[in-house]
């Protein structure tokens, strides 16, 4: 060091400052999601594993959902909506459910605003203009972390059983949140809240 | 036994350079740290220090193998707890550290924030897993370089705003349009490195400066891409006799920079002095060409060309300039094997080929070595008029 050393002033206090405001950063990003997985509504989805071989990559299990693929009549009005803008990428999407009579929840209607009554699920298309006829909507559950041990379980059961049912606690802004997986009723896995 | 610096201290002091308080007031600092470490010198080996330093690898040991061997058993919120308390003593230990002062504080203090950075970091995607977050690399990149900045600023650590610098730049790199400038996304890339460099200016971090313009140059990256690509497009759209106008003017202005260069010395202009600049353009100029031969002169005249410019500017700077001497070598050695092989090389066959090439490369050889005893001996002669 070929400048003196220089105290730096506050430096202690700074510090004390500073980590508070990381665990802060932490503290709320946990609280963000317990909040969803303990007030939310829920809603169930089906949710098909494209090819079973392919599920588990890294530590994360992929899931896709029949309900990422919006069509009919539920598109026609975002597209109408759309269509008056330029083509759009990454556009927030807001879509409501219901659910149907098996006990499944299904979009019946999609919004690039805030519904005000309803469930409904925040999540961003790649691309939209007022052409499309199939929209894809990220809702941002496409991943379920989990460890070695009970990735193999999960996966064995996911293939054998075909489809599987996702319970998704909604927030109010429509942030969706992965709360428990079951099969033919039976819950698998049930998330904890912290 | 005085250190160096003492010695220093009372020579100034002697000479008048500093005041009697100020000799005092250093030298009883320098005896108060360095009685310290003199003491750990005077006793290199000591048995019940070794084995103290076993001890604390061992169990440092212990406990890393048993919080990996329980890893999946400790409860969720007992890691989080776990990387806030490691946050919170690299930041709160290393600003101590740093404020108390000492032989190696600086290095010490750094370290300490490391350890903090990196205990967020494993924070963040432990809590993306705990919670199933979507989102890939580069967007986690923004939190990443928002937490450790305020750290950063906070604590004034180069480590911590350097790891900042890079995440932001990561991050823009991975927005879905890093070459238009003129959107949010630049905009808050751009205040990310200019607090970056305010940082420096203010915190008296010079290091950080670089830092600062490296994040932001890689930023600029696919920008300069784009605008490179433009230049490229249009240049292919100009006719053949503006390309042609182009390189040939680039040439011109290199030969005329060469010749009023020349004997240049003393009160000239800074482009004067360096010749070596109206050498590199011509050079340019002639790769060019070179490239364009197929569309715009033909290799008969390019290949003259470029052994004349080789011999010009030996001629005007040879005897000066060592670089441009041994630069116009080879290229007039490289532009006589090239059109060998882009002329004769098809008539004589390989054998006759390299036949050639070594009649010409001796040549070449001989012809170098005199000129080269040549030039010693011109600067020899202007040293002698010079002394």
């Amino acid at each position: 060091m070929a400048e003196p050393a220089r105290a730096k002033p506050f430096v202690v206090p700074a510090a004390v400052a500073a980590t508070a405001v990381l665990c802060a950063i932490l503290a709320w990003m946990i609280e963000s999601r317990a909040q969803i997985l303990r007030e939310g509504a829920e809603i169930v989805l089906k949710s098909e594993p494209i090819d079973p071989r392919d599920l588990l990559r890294g530590h994360y299990v992929v899931l896709t959902y029949p309900a990422q693929q919006i069509t009919g009549d539920v598109l026609a009005g975002l597209t109408a909506e759309a269509g008056m803008r330029e083509p759009g990428r990454d556009v927030p999407v807001y879509v409501t459910f219901e659910a149907g009579p098996d006990g499944h929840h299904r979009p019946v209607a999609a919004s690039l605003t805030k519904p005000d009554e309803g469930i409904f699920l925040r999540g961003t298309a790649p691309y939209l203009d007022g052409r499309t006829v199939t929209l894809f909507v990220d809702y941002g559950i496409g991943r379920f972390y989990t460890n070695e041990h009970r990735a193999p379980e999960l996966e064995a059961r996911m293939r054998a059983g075909g489809l599987t049912e996702i319970v998704i606690a909604v927030g109010a802004d429509g942030t969706g949140q992965i709360k428990a997986f079951r099969q033919a009723g039976e819950t698998i896995v049930t998330e904890p809240l912290y | 036994m005085a250190s160096y610096l003492e010695n220093q201290i009372k020579d100034w002091h002697n000479r008048g350079i500093i005041a009697d308080d100020v000799a005092a007031a250093l030298l009883a600092d320098i005896g108060r740290s360095g009685a310290a470490a003199r003491d750990g010198d005077a006793k290199p080996f000591s048995f019940f220090r070794i084995v103290a330093i076993f001890a604390a690898i061992s169990f440092a040991a212990a406990i890393v193998m048993f919080i990996s061997a329980n890893w999946e058993a400790i409860p969720r919120l007992a890691k989080v707890a776990g990387i806030m308390v490691l946050i919170a003593g690299g930041l709160i230990g290393g600003a101590v550290i740093g404020a108390r002062g000492g032989r190696h504080a600086r290095w010490l203090e750094e370290a300490a924030y490391l350890v903090a950075g990196a205990a967020y970091v494993g924070g963040v995607a432990l809590v993306g897993q705990m919670y199933h977050l979507p989102g890939d690399i580069g967007q986690a990149m923004f939190g990443f370089a928002l937490g450790l900045g305020i750290a950063g600023l906070a604590v004034r650590s180069h480590v911590l705003a350097a790891a900042a610098l890079g995440a932001i730049a990561w991050w823009y790199l991975e927005t879905p349009a890093p070459e238009t400038l003129v959107d949010a996304d630049f905009v808050i890339f751009a205040a990310f490195c200019a607090a970056g460099y305010a940082l420096s200016r203010f915190g008296r971090m010079p290091w950080l400066r670089w830092v600062a313009a490296a994040a932001f140059l890689v930023g600029l990256v696919p920008f300069l891409f784009s605008v490179l690509e433009a230049i490229a497009d249009f240049y292919e759209g100009l006719p053949d006799g503006a390309r042609l106008a182009i390189w040939l003017a680039l040439l011109a202005a290199s030969l005329a920079g060469l010749w009023l260069a020349r004997g240049a010395g003393g009160p000239a202009p800074a482009f004067l002095r360096r010749p070596e600049t109206a050498f590199g353009a011509g050079l340019i100029a002639l790769l060019a060409l070179h490239v364009e031969s197929g569309d715009l002169l033909p290799l008969l005249v390019v290949g003259p060309m470029t052994l004349g410019f080789a011999l010009y500017a030996l001629f005007t700077h040879g005897a000066r300039s060592r670089t441009i001497r041994y630069v116009s070598y080879a290229v007039f050695v490289g532009e006589i094997l090239f059109l060998y092989g882009e002329t004769v090389a098809s008539l004589l066959g390989t054998a006759g080929f390299f036949l050639a090439v070594g009649v010409t490369l001796t040549l070449i050889a001989g012809g170098i070595y005199w000129a080269e005893r040549r030039f010693k001996r011109r600067a020899a002669i202007e040293e002698q008029a010079d002394g």
